[in-house]
């Protein structure tokens, strides 16, 4: 048997009679309105200013403020030891 | 759907754009409708099922490979629905063979004769596809009603290309039977389970 054979089969005809009905129109746009619903929430939270953005931005400029803060620390720890020992 | 329109459409999904998901529900939602409800025949429970698998669409769309096959897909997250609410709801299989009154009157037909005649006809064709198990009517669907491959059928269901044509074989035997016939055709039947 072919792939196509068993398409013509006599029963697979009489199965073509089958009317292809038309959903609750109603139903059809209240689910097509609640997935636009969702995918437009979905592109705001992928959008700017949103949480994964905000996260990507912490991510990026917390070490360097961290960093930043502790080297300014430093110097002024190493500027008074070299005040108390005369330098 | 041609291959390459729907290649673009699946691309375009991947990427969120509402216009895509507008053009393949507008393929696909009669489609999956009426495979829905001619599989579990409760017009309720098609819709219920019908709104989870166009959700599961959009929340896996940015997911989708790019070789991705829209229909075998939604026949398969349909099908998966629909076990999924038959094993938490026990229904059995065996009851409700009778489908009068579950489709809604047929279009109209050019003579009220031709009318009675489709009609029969195909009250005949729903009740014999109504009796046989979901297992038979889910290959008989996909292939007779939906135009899927039996290659594709086999994707959504889960099994082999050689599984399929032999669930196919034996479910159009029953649906022979269901119709009314004395014998499935044993000839072909013989030659159509040999490889």
């Amino acid at each position: 048997m072919t792939t196509d054979d068993s398409r013509v089969h006599p029963s697979m005809g009489e199965l073509s009679v089958l009317t292809v009905h038309a959903p609750d129109p109603a139903h059809a746009a209240r689910i097509a309105a609640r997935c636009h619903a969702v995918m437009a929430r979905r592109r705001r939270l992928a959008g700017p200013g949103s949480a994964p953005a905000r996260a990507t931005w912490r991510r990026s400029l917390e070490p360097a403020l961290v960093g930043g803060l502790c080297a300014v620390y430093l110097f002024e720890v190493l500027a008074r030891a070299l005040t108390l020992y005369g330098f | 759907m041609e291959r390459e329109t729907e290649l673009a459409l699946v691309r375009r999904l991947r990427e969120g754009d509402p216009d895509a998901f507008d053009a393949v529900y507008g393929e696909y939602h009669a489609r999956l409708y009426n495979f829905l409800a001619r599989l579990s025949r409760r017009r309720d429970v098609a819709e219920d099922l019908l709104e989870e698998t166009w959700l599961r669409l959009v929340a896996s769309g940015t997911r989708l490979q790019a070789d991705t096959r829209l229909g075998p897909w939604l026949y398969t997250v349909a099908r998966n629905l629909f076990y999924s609410y038959n094993r938490s709801r026990q229904i059995d299989d065996s009851c409700a063979a009778g489908l009068i009154g579950l489709w809604p009157a047929g279009t109209r037909q050019p003579s009220p004769f031709e009318e009675a005649a489709a009609r029969e006809l195909e009250r005949h064709v729903e009740r014999a596809l109504a009796s046989l198990p979901a297992r038979d009517r889910e290959v008989l669907l996909l292939v007779g009603a939906e135009g899927l491959a039996p290659a594709e059928a086999a994707t959504v269901c889960g099994v082999t290309a050689e599984t399929m044509r032999q669930r196919l074989s034996r479910a159009r035997a029953r649906l022979g039977l269901a119709l009314g016939r004395t014998t499935p055709e044993p000839v072909m039947l013989a030659r159509e389970v040999t490889p």
